[in-house]
C-alpha cells in the first residue's frame, strides 16, 4: 500500500514537473523572441527582415519610442505580417517598444489622437516619442498591381522613425509654378506618403525659401525662365540650396535656363530624343538605364534593382565647366541607345528603330552636381543640383514598381538634405507568384486531385478490407 | 520498437482507417489547392496553409482513435503489456506509425508544387516552410490523439474527445485575441497569466509564422515540446496500467 502510494505520488509529481518544464521553456523562448531574433526569413524578398537602411535608422533611436498598432479586436494575417515586421525594430533596439491597442475596447489609450484616427485604417501605426507622434496609415501598407504586390510596411515605419532621429530633418519639397510645369500627383503622393511636406513656389512673385534644406523642383517646364527668376534661382543655390530640374524632351528649347546650367554648372541639355528599342520593357516606351556610382544610387545597386527612363534628352558636361562644380552621372543609357534629331523628326519618320543619321549612345540622362561657393566671411556653402533629361523618370515612372525610380527620387531628396541618401528604405515585393491556368486545365486538375485520387485511395482501401473480410 | 512500428503501420493499411484518413485529407487539401491556387492563379500557398490546418482538426482523430483504444477493447493490450518490450518503445512505435501515415498524406499534397511549376514559378522555400509547420502541428495532434486513445477503450470517445480538444485549441486563437484586454484589465496579474496561457495554447497564432514563410524557433519548439509532453503522458498512462 505504502509502495503504491509512493509510486502514485512520484508519478503525479513527475507529470506536473513535466508540464511546468514545458510551459517554462516555452515562456522563456517567447520572452527571448521579443528581444532577439529567433527566426529565419525564407520569403523571396526578405519581407520580414529589416534592410541595412532601416537598421541604420533604428540604431540611431536613442530615446524611448513606442509603436502602437491600432486594432479592432480581430487577429488576421495582415496584422500578423505587420507584427512580424515591427518585431524586428524591437529586437534591434530596446528603446523601441511595440504594443497592440484595441481602439474599440480601449479608446482612452488613443484619446489624444482621435482626430487623426478617424482617417486611419485598421492596423495603422502611431509612433510616439515623448510629446511627439507620427502616424502611418495602414491603407498605404500594401499595393497591388499588374506587376505584383508590394509591402511598404518597413519603408513607411522607418521613414517616420527617421523623423525622431536627432539631426535628421525631413525635407520640404516645393514645386515651381508659372512656366507650365507638370503637376505630378504621383510624385507628390509618393512624397507625402513618406512623410515629406510639399508645396508650391511662384518664383516670379515669391522669394525662395530661407531654409536651404528645402528642395525646389522644376518639373517639366514648358516655358522659359525670365532673367530675374534665374538670378533668384542662382542666389538660392549659392546660399547652399537644393534644386532639381526635370526636362520634358517634348519641349524644344528653354534658352535662359539652359544657358544658366551650361555656364554656371557646366551641364548641357542636348535637345534630341533618346530611344533604345532593344532595352524597352514590355514593348512600352520605357527603357532600362545603367546605374552610376553615387550616394544616391549605391543602395540600388546593392539591392540589384533596375532603373528606367522614358524618351529623354541627353545631358553632357561642358568643356568650360567651373572648377568648383562636381558632376556625377546617376543614370545613363545602355550602349545600344541612339538619339533622333528631334521629336518632330521622329514623328515625321514614324520609326522608333535606329536609322542612319541617328547619334549613337550611350548618353547621360540623370546627373547630380554640387557647387561650392564662399562668402566674404570665408563660409563655404554647397549648392546641390539634380538634372534629369527626361521628366518621365520622376513623373509617369515614379511609382512603376518594375523600376526603382521612386527610390532614386527619394534618395536624391535625402542626399540633398545632408547627404544621407540611405534614409530611403526600398519597398519589398510580396511573394505572390502568379501562374496562368486555363479553365480546361483547372477542371482537369480539379477532377484528378479532388475526385479521382481520393476515390482511388478509398477504392483501394475498400478492396483490401473486403478481401480480408471474405477470405 | 521497430516491430511495433511495422505492426502498427501495417494495421493502418490492412484496415480502412489509413485509407479513410488519406482520401479525406487529400480530398479537402486538393479542394483548397484547386480553389485557392489554381483558380486564384497564384503560387503563393499562404492561403492554402491557413485553411488546411482546419482539415487536420477533423481527420487526425480518425488516425489516432484506434492506437490504444482498440488494443484495450480487444484485450490485446494484456499481451503487449506483458511482452518483453519497453513501454517507451510501444508508445514511440505507435506514434511513429501514425506520424508516417500523416507524412504520407502531406507528401502526397506536396505534389501540388510540380503542378504549379507547370504553369508558373512556385515559391519553393516558403512552401517548404509551410509544409514543415503543417507537419509539426500534425505531430502535436497525433501525440494528443494518442494520449486520448490511451485513456479510453472506446474509439468513438477517443476520436470525439481529440476532436473537441483540437477544435477548442484551434478556435482559441481568435478568442484569446478578442478577450485579451478585458481579461488583463479585469483580473490584473492573474488576468495577464491567463491571457498568456490563452495565447500560448492558440494553435493558429503558432501557425501564422510558418504560413508567412518564416522559420521561428518559438512555434517549432511549441509543437515539438507539446508533442513530447503528450507522448510522455501517454507513457505514464500505459506504465500505470502495466504497474496495476
Amino acid at each position: 500500500m505504502n509502495k503504491k502510494f509512493r509510486y502514485s505520488l512520484n508519478s503525479k509529481a513527475f507529470i506536473i514537473g513535466a508540464i511546468i518544464v514545458v510551459l517554462l521553456l516555452n515562456a522563456i523562448l517567447i520572452t527571448l523572441n521579443g528581444k532577439i531574433a529567433l527566426e529565419i526569413d525564407f520569403t523571396e524578398d526578405q519581407i520580414f527582415s529589416l534592410t541595412e537602411e532601416s537598421l541604420n535608422i533604428v540604431d540611431q533611436i536613442d530615446k524611448p519610442t513606442e509603436i502602437l498598432i491600432l486594432t479592432m479586436g480581430e487577429d488576421n494575417e495582415t496584422l500578423s505580417m505587420v507584427r512580424n515586421v515591427l518585431e524586428n525594430y524591437r529586437q534591434r533596439n530596446d528603446k523601441i517598444d511595440i504594443r497592440e491597442v484595441d481602439v474599440i475596447k480601449n479608446p482612452a489609450e488613443v484619446q489624444a489622437y482621435m482626430e487623426e484616427i478617424a482617417y486611419l485604417s485598421v492596423n495603422s501605426l502611431i509612433i510616439r516619442q515623448g510629446d511627439r507622434h507620427e502616424t502611418v496609415n495602414a491603407k498605404e501598407f500594401f499595393t497591388s498591381g499588374e506587376y505584383g504586390q508590394f509591402s511598404y510596411v518597413e519603408r513607411l515605419t522607418s521613414a517616420k522613425l527617421a523623423s525622431f532621429v536627432d539631426g535628421v530633418n525631413i525635407s520640404r519639397i516645393v514645386y515651381t509654378t508659372g512656366h507650365g510645369e507638370a503637376a505630378s500627383s504621383v510624385m507628390t503622393g509618393v512624397l507625402e506618403r513618406d512623410g515629406y511636406q510639399t508645396g508650391q513656389l511662384d518664383i516670379l512673385t515669391e522669394e525662395f525659401p530661407e531654409d536651404t534644406k528645402t528642395v525646389v523642383v522644376i518639373n517639366a517646364p514648358q516655358q522659359d525662365f525670365a532673367t530675374e527668376e534665374i538670378s533668384k534661382l542662382d542666389k538660392y543655390l549659392v546660399q547652399g540650396g537644393n534644386v532639381q530640374i526635370y526636362f520634358d524632351p517634348r519641349v524644344p528649347a528653354l534658352p535662359n535656363l539652359e544657358k544658366y546650367l551650361a555656364e554656371d554648372w557646366g551641364i548641357i541639355r542636348n535637345n534630341h530624343v533618346i530611344l533604345d528599342v532593344n532595352n524597352m520593357v514590355e514593348n512600352e516606351l520605357f527603357m532600362v538605364a545603367q546605374i552610376g556610382e553615387h550616394d544616391i544610387t549605391n543602395p540600388l545597386t546593392e539591392s540589384q534593382k533596375r532603373a528606367g527612363y522614358g524618351p529623354a534628352n541627353s545631358l553632357s558636361v561642358s568643356p568650360e565647366k567651373p572648377a568648383t562644380v562636381i558632376i556625377d552621372t546617376l543614370l545613363s543609357t545602355q550602349d545600344s541607345a541612339y538619339a533622333k534629331e528631334s521629336l518632330e523628326k521622329m514623328m515625321e519618320q514614324g520609326e522608333l528603330q535606329k536609322m542612319a543619321g541617328d547619334t549613337e549612345g550611350p548618353f547621360d540622362i540623370l546627373v547630380a552636381a554640387t557647387r561650392e561657393t564662399g562668402n566674404v566671411d570665408y563660409d563655404i556653402f554647397t549648392g546641390r543640383l539634380v538634372v534629369s533629361g527626361s521628366s518621365y523618370i520622376f513623373n509617369e515612372m515614379a511609382q512603376d514598381t518594375r523600376f526603382a525610380n521612386e527610390d532614386i527620387m527619394l534618395n536624391s531628396i535625402n542626399w540633398m538634405n545632408g547627404g544621407n541618401a540611405s534614409l530611403t528604405v526600398r519597398i519589398k515585393q510580396l511573394p505572390t507568384g502568379s501562374m496562368i491556368v486555363s479553365r480546361g486545365q483547372f477542371w482537369m486538375w480539379f477532377a484528378i486531385l479532388v475526385v479521382v485520387v481520393p476515390l482511388a485511395i478509398l477504392g483501394a482501401g475498400l478492396t483490401i478490407f473486403l478481401k480480408r473480410r471474405y477470405k | 520498437m521497430k516491430a511495433i512500428y511495422q505492426r502498427e503501420l501495417r494495421a493502418y493499411f490492412k484496415t480502412p482507417v489509413g485509407y479513410i484518413f488519406l482520401s479525406a485529407y487529400i480530398f479537402f487539401a486538393s479542394l483548397l489547392f484547386a480553389l485557392i491556387n489554381l483558380q486564384g492563379q497564384n503560387t503563393n500557398m499562404m492561403g492554402f496553409f491557413s485553411n488546411v490546418g482546419m482539415v487536420f482538426v477533423f481527420v487526425i482523430p480518425v488516425l489516432t482513435m484506434r492506437l490504444f483504444s482498440e488494443e484495450r477493447k480487444s484485450k490485446t493490450d494484456q499481451l503487449l503489456l506483458t511482452a518483453p518490450v519497453r513501454i517507451t518503445d510501444i508508445v514511440f512505435g505507435k506514434f511513429l506509425a501514425a506520424s508516417t501515415v500523416l507524412a504520407i498524406g502531406i507528401l502526397a499534397t506536396m505534389l501540388f508544387v510540380p503542378i504549379m511549376e507547370l504553369y508558373g514559378t512556385p515559391l519553393i522555400a516558403q512552401t517548404v516552410i509551410g509544409y514543415l509547420g503543417l507537419f509539426l502541428m500534425g505531430l502535436f495532434f497525433v501525440a494528443l490523439g494518442m494520449f486520448m486513445s490511451s485513456l479510453t477503450e472506446s474509439q468513438v470517445i477517443a476520436a470525439v474527445s481529440t476532436l473537441a480538444i483540437i477544435f477548442f485549441l484551434w478556435v482559441f486563437g481568435g478568442l484569446s485575441f478578442r478577450f485579451s484586454e478585458i481579461i488583463t484589465g479585469t483580473f490584473g496579474f492573474l488576468g495577464k497569466t491567463l491571457d498568456w496561457l490563452m495565447n500560448f495554447i492558440s494553435i493558429q497564432n503558432r501557425l501564422y509564422d510558418f504560413n508567412l514563410g518564416t522559420l521561428n524557433i518559438v512555434p517549432v519548439f511549441y509543437f515539438v515540446s507539446l508533442a513530447g509532453l503528450f507522448i510522455f503522458l501517454t507513457i505514464r498512462v500505459i506504465e500505470r496500467r502495466r504497474w496495476k
